[in-house]
């Protein structure tokens, strides 16, 4: 027995894709410039330069609306990380992605209305979320106004230092979308994930709601 | 004082730095030039006229006033003014044909292979012959238009911090080519609005401040530090990706010298670690890029591991 738990509502569901296909054009349009040239492939650098700028302002906006969301509406607690029994879920949600998904075992902790983030997706979506998007906007919003930042300090080109954290907050974030993309295929089926993102449902599969295992993890 | 706010490594603090106040250079007079300049360092002269026995002043015509604090900082600080000028100009009133004495050229002292190899000036004199400022009809350019010799002072070769080093090559540029100078008088040809010839570029202040004209307005080469072969404006880089790529122009150009620098002191190796942000999206740091490459190739090697594990075991 199933049923349907309704866990991304339309705002949530509206970020996220708003989000992934902002940060979509950043990635390519960031790749294109990293890598750009007279003889290389890559979108041409004025335009990628446009194309980059635009949606980062706008996903400013866009981490804003998801800032202040999170705060209102109360989803922000399941980036919270529980410090006790930590390590104990990390490793049971890292057994089960390399060993258990294998043997037909059951997610320790199932998505439900409680929980909507294993122990490794909390822990990533939070560093993520707010700490290399605020610095990706920090260093991005710099570089749009060079001359606020400062030519050097303690001997490093402040310039430089901006430029490199912004292209590394980059790749984390293009990094982690790799990842993300490819544990989303996790679910029931390969796209169950991708669907519930777009429906906001999420199927309960009655064998896993209330694990007991996981609430007793979850507890310790 | 600016109050400019930087982002630090790891705690992303926001401080405030103040820029230093720029150290007031030390300057050395040649005491044999003292005379000189009692005239033509001063926009107004004195003199005796033992006819009229009294103290005469007039105003020194602008192009014979000397700035004696740029003089003792140019290139030629420690030259007496009769090593180029005449010695009879030790003597007042000075001769009217004085006025039509051959001056040396350039060339002349650079010309001699001995006199700083290095430097190139027989190769900086033909790339000039190529450049639109002697080829152009009718020019009236030469070395002396754009170094003046009593106050031209070498920034490029030098610590100095690349910022002056960008607005003192371009105020050379600009003293012609703002459209208030000499272009107009020698062409009749004004230049005027820079800014909206260049508008195309993103942000063209910006640019004006972080390259030189001659990063896009010459020919480059590689044996020369600085180019001198200045193309007509219809052959100047456009393409934003000259710069700002891994093979950046600005390398052969403007960050040449620092470049050169680095290699001598510390080897080829630190360039390639600690490889400088030249401009945005240049690739900064081959290092990283490795580590970002074999990060992906992981993620990827894992996630068709991973998956093929999972339809093996469907």
């Amino acid at each position: 027995m199933s049923g349907k738990v309704y866990l991304y509502p339309i705002w949530i569901r509206m970020w996220h894709w708003t989000n992934a296909l902002l940060c979509l054009i950043l990635i390519v349009s960031g790749i294109s410039m990293h890598y750009a040239g007279p003889k290389s492939p890559s979108i041409r650098f004025d335009i990628a330069v446009s194309m980059h700028n635009i949606s980062g302002i706008i996903l400013t906006a866009s981490y804003v609306i998801f800032f202040v969301g999170n705060l209102v509406s109360g989803n922000g607690r399941n980036y919270l990380i529980q410090f006790t029994g930590f390590r104990k879920r990390m490793w049971k949600q890292i057994y089960y992605y390399s060993i258990g998904v294998f043997k037909k075992e059951q997610p320790p902790f199932p998505i439900g209305r409680e929980r909507k983030f294993n122990p490794l997706q909390q822990v990533t979506y939070a560093v993520i979320m707010y700490f290399f998007m605020p610095v990706i906007f920090i260093t991005g919003w710099a570089l749009l106004f060079p001359d606020i930042i400062v030519e050097e300090w303690l001997g490093i080109n402040g310039f430089a230092a901006t430029d490199v954290l912004h292209i590394v907050g980059g790749f984390m974030v293009s990094f982690f979308l790799l990842i993300h993309l490819y544990f989303a295929t996790m679910g029931k089926t390969p796209t169950e994930h991708y669907k519930s993102m777009i429906t906001g449902y999420h199927e309960d599969h009655e064998e896993h709601a209330g694990h007991p295992e996981a609430k007793a993890a979850d507890h310790k | 004082m600016k109050i400019r706010f930087f982002i630090l490594l790891a705690l992303l603090p926001i401080s405030v730095s103040l820029r230093s106040q720029d150290s007031i250079p030390k300057i050395e007079s040649n005491p044999d030039n003292n005379f000189c300049l009692s005239c033509h360092g001063n926009r107004w002269y004195t003199y005796w006229n033992s006819d009229s026995t009294q103290q005469i002043q007039h105003k020194m015509f602008k192009d014979l006033v000397i700035d004696s604090i740029e003089f003792y900082q140019n290139n030629h600080k420690t030259f007496a003014c009769t090593d180029c000028h005449s010695s009879e100009y030790n003597n007042l009133p000075h001769k009217s044909d004085l006025k039509l004495e051959q001056m040396p050229a350039c060339m002349d002292c650079h010309d001699d292979s001995e006199f700083k190899p290095g430097l190139n000036f027989k190769t900086i004199s033909d790339e000039f012959d190529k450049s639109v400022h002697a080829t152009r009809e009718n020019s009236k350019t030469n070395c002396w238009s754009c170094h003046n010799p009593h106050s031209y002072r070498i920034t490029t070769r030098s610590e100095h911090n690349l910022k002056e080093v960008v607005a003192y090559d371009n105020s050379i540029c600009l003293e012609c080519h703002s459209g208030m100078g000499k272009f107009d008088l020698l062409y009749g040809d004004p230049k005027s609005n820079l800014l909206a010839k260049h508008q195309w570029l993103p942000d063209p202040v910006k640019h004006f401040k972080s390259a030189r004209c001659i990063e896009c307005h010459t020919e480059i080469r590689e044996d020369m530090l600085v180019a001198h072969n200045i193309r007509p404006k219809e052959e100047a880089v456009k393409t934003c990706a000259a710069c700002h790529s891994a093979d950046s122009r600005l390398k052969h150009t403007l960050y040449k010298y620092q470049l050169q620098q680095q290699r001598e002191e510390k080897g080829v190796f630190s360039t390639i670690v600690s490889g400088r942000v030249l401009a945005v999206g240049t690739n900064p740091s081959p290092i990283l890029n490795l580590i970002s490459l074999l990060m992906v190739a992981m993620a990827f090697g894992g996630i068709i591991i991973h998956s093929l594990i999972r339809i093996f075991k469907k």
